[in-house]
């Protein structure tokens, strides 16, 4: 197992899903942190130039890192935005503000919503499902302020928020900045603008000693530095091996009777919000969904080069979002990670709150 | 997936400009800039589409051995390199990845000496980092912080008194780590300025090179550049057009600017060349100057180029000189 360290040559660029061709499709997003779909992508691509893979050998590219839905051997966790911080240097990983709290300036940081069940609460009109028994409301001491969009936890902060207790957050701007650029096209004949070809893109710059942190198993023979290529436009990024390997939170054995869960990365279900197939398939136990607290959702698709062809884009739960849960006697967790798909890869990688 | 890397450098013979597309500050047509530094760049967009306009140039179908070893491409190499055309774009990807062009050396008006080159030693931890990643081994120190109104110096060239005066603002000089001022100016000026017709600017480099604390290096590259107005004549009444009065910003003549080139592997079939081989092309089309950003017609923005590699040496001048002049 490795984990890596990325930083910037200058700026990436991390494409939504929405159509972009420099002409009547003008303005290309940045998404930033990636979707797990495209570090497989960047991790995968660049284990070939390791093991010296001839980049034209379809057959030598799937025995080396599989297909584009076999990952063979590897297994991610990430990506997670990070930064050098102290003395020291250590990396800190960052996540999005879980969508159970809300700002309490009179408190001096985020407070949690409470779980309620619907018939102790006033009447209310809710688009939230019949089956869910329990409503999220803020406590009655709670002055709630307005939702600023961009906020941004660090470790300590989130599993602070998650237990209960205030927390404090940061403006994305610390972290990362977008960086529209303009661009045309021009006719090398004639030395002249492209009729229609004027476009934006927005890049994201991040700041000083910040970076993605991705944890990757199933691969070794890596150089301890390097560069590899990440994203659109072929931006480079420096990555280098972390020596101190930072742990993943983990649960207790057994759940307690109340618990809940922090998607850390996007998640598919099948059913959208919640899986097809029932909650059994993450757990050992017996346990029933009480509440969510959810994010929009969010569109993710991509490219695959290697079928040339574009991925069918997909709504996933959001990074942020957390779902509350009861359980009865014994219950745990199967695997740490709750996704109808692309859990080898990155998705759905949850903390566990009790 | 890059395999190989080396350092393009760029040196400013006419103020280039290479806008933003819009501006809401008081300058109608600004320069493009970090947006969290503020620091001049020109986009590795632009970049890399001047440098395949030259390389289509400089590319047939079916180059004889001559042709090759003169820098020639073939039609299949350039796409290899550079991508292919837009319309099959998804084909596969280009081999080669430019950075952005950062700032490296600003000049700046100076009461003794003319000008003076000054830097910090943010923008050159910076350049220290990609001089890193591409294998160059610049060998001189990053020189400790000087303090806000202080200018490290090497020498007395730029002394005005007892101060280095730079536009209208007064530093007090610091002549303690003169010998790494005098280091990195002397290795810029052997491995970054263009390599002919540089002989005079070469020998001024070290002794003109001056480096500022970060902020007040930020406050030059801000608003010590060119910016130029420009007006549009009616024909009949050789008057001002209505509203045709604009400004344009430019970098000014004697920037130095560097790019990391990146470059991996061929993904194009028939084409077999290693990401060391595809910079090896790129360096060997002879491309000495060319012109980057607006207003070509009038002259502006040509720049001389320098690519060097990890060994230090440049794969470029054993080309025949060609392509766009």
């Amino acid at each position: 197992m490795m984990q890596l360290f990325l930083e910037p040559v200058d700026v990436w660029l991390f494409r939504d899903g929405k159509p972009f061709d420099a002409g009547s499709d003008h303005r290309a997003r940045s998404l930033f942190p990636p979707s797990p779909h495209v570090m497989q992508g960047v991790i995968r691509s660049h284990h070939l130039v390791v093991k010296g893979v001839d980049l034209r050998d379809r057959q030598a590219i799937e025995a080396a890192v599989g297909t584009v839905n076999d990952f063979r051997g590897l297994c991610l966790r990430g990506p997670f935005i990070a930064r050098r911080e102290g003395q020291n240097g250590q990396i800190v990983r960052y996540f999005p503000v879980p969508a159970d709290v809300i700002p309490d300036e009179k408190a001096g940081g985020y407070r949690l919503l409470h779980p309620r069940l619907r018939g102790d609460t006033p009447d209310v009109l809710t688009s939230a499902p019949p089956e869910l028994p329990m409503l999220l409301w803020p406590l009655e001491d709670t002055e709630p302020t307005k939702k600023e969009f961009g906020q941004w936890m660090s470790e300590t902060e989130l599993l602070k928020c998650l237990q209960g207790q205030p927390a404090r957050a940061i403006h994305s701007s610390h972290l990362f900045v977008h960086e529209n650029r303009f661009g045309i096209g021009l006719n090398d004949a004639t030395c002249t603008t492209e009729e229609g070809a004027l476009y934006e893109v927005d890049f994201i710059r991040p700041c000083k000693d910040v970076g993605l942190w991705v944890q990757v198993e199933g691969y070794d023979g890596w150089p301890a530095t390097g560069t590899l290529r990440i994203g659109g436009e072929a931006r480079g990024a420096h990555f280098s091996q972390i020596e101190t390997a930072l742990a993943w939170p983990q649960p207790h054995n057994r759940l307690s009777a109340r618990f809940k869960v922090y998607f850390a990365s996007p998640a598919f279900f099948k059913d959208g919000w919640k899986p097809r197939s029932g909650w059994e398939q993450f757990f050992d136990g017996d346990v029933t969904l009480q509440a969510v607290a959810l994010n929009r959702y969010e569109v993710i698709g991509g490219y695959d080069w290697a079928a040339n062809r574009q991925k069918p884009a997909c709504r996933y739960v959001p990074a942020g979002s957390v779902y509350y849960f009861a359980a009865v006697g014994d219950a745990q967790l199967r695997q740490d990670v709750i996704t109808e798909d692309g859990a080898e890869i990155g998705f759905g990688q949850v903390i566990l709150t009790g | 997936m890059f395999t190989a890397k080396s350092m393009l450098f760029i040196y400013v013979e006419t103020p280039l400009h290479a806008g933003t597309g819009r501006g809401l500050g008081a300058v109608d047509l600004p320069i493009q800039r970090e947006r969290t530094t503020g620091y001049p760049i020109v986009q590795a967009s632009g970049l890399k589409g001047r440098l395949r306009a030259a390389a289509r140039g400089r590319a047939k179908d079916s180059p004889t051995e001559q042709d090759q070893q003169q820098g020639w491409l073939s039609t299949k190499e350039f796409l290899a390199i550079f991508g292919p055309e837009t319309a099959h774009a998804s084909d596969y990807a280009g081999a080669l990845s430019t950075g952005d062009a950062r700032i490296l050396l600003f000049p700046v008006r100076s009461l003794a000496s003319v000008f003076a080159w000054v830097t910090s030693c943010d923008a050159l931890a910076r350049f220290l980092r990609e001089a890193e990643m591409v294998g160059l081994k610049p060998g001189w120190p990053l020189p400790l912080a000087p303090g806000k109104d202080t200018a490290l110096v090497n020498g007395t060239a730029l002394l005005a008194g007892d101060s280095v005066v730079l536009e209208e603002f007064s530093f007090k000089p610091d002549t303690s780590q003169a010998a790494v001022v005098k280091a990195i100016g002397e290795w810029l000026a052997k491995n970054a300025l263009p390599q002919t017709g540089y002989d005079y600017w070469k020998a001024a480099l070290p002794t003109k090179l001056c480096i500022l604390h970060e902020e007040a290096f930020r406050d030059f590259v801000l608003y010590g550049t060119e910016v130029q107005t420009h007006i549009k004549l009616d024909p009949d009444t050789k008057t001002v057009a209505g509203k045709m009065l604009w400004t344009t910003e430019s970098l000014p003549v004697d920037s130095l600017l560097y790019v990391p080139l990146m470059a991996g592997p061929s993904r194009a079939h028939g084409v077999d060349l290693d990401g060391q081989a595809i910079l090896q092309k790129v360096a060997s089309l002879g491309l000495t100057r060319t012109q980057l950003g607006g207003d070509e017609t009038t002259g502006q923005g040509i720049v001389a180029l320098r690519f060097v590699n990890s060994n230090g040496d440049r794969p470029g001048s054993a080309a025949t000189p060609g392509g766009k002049q």
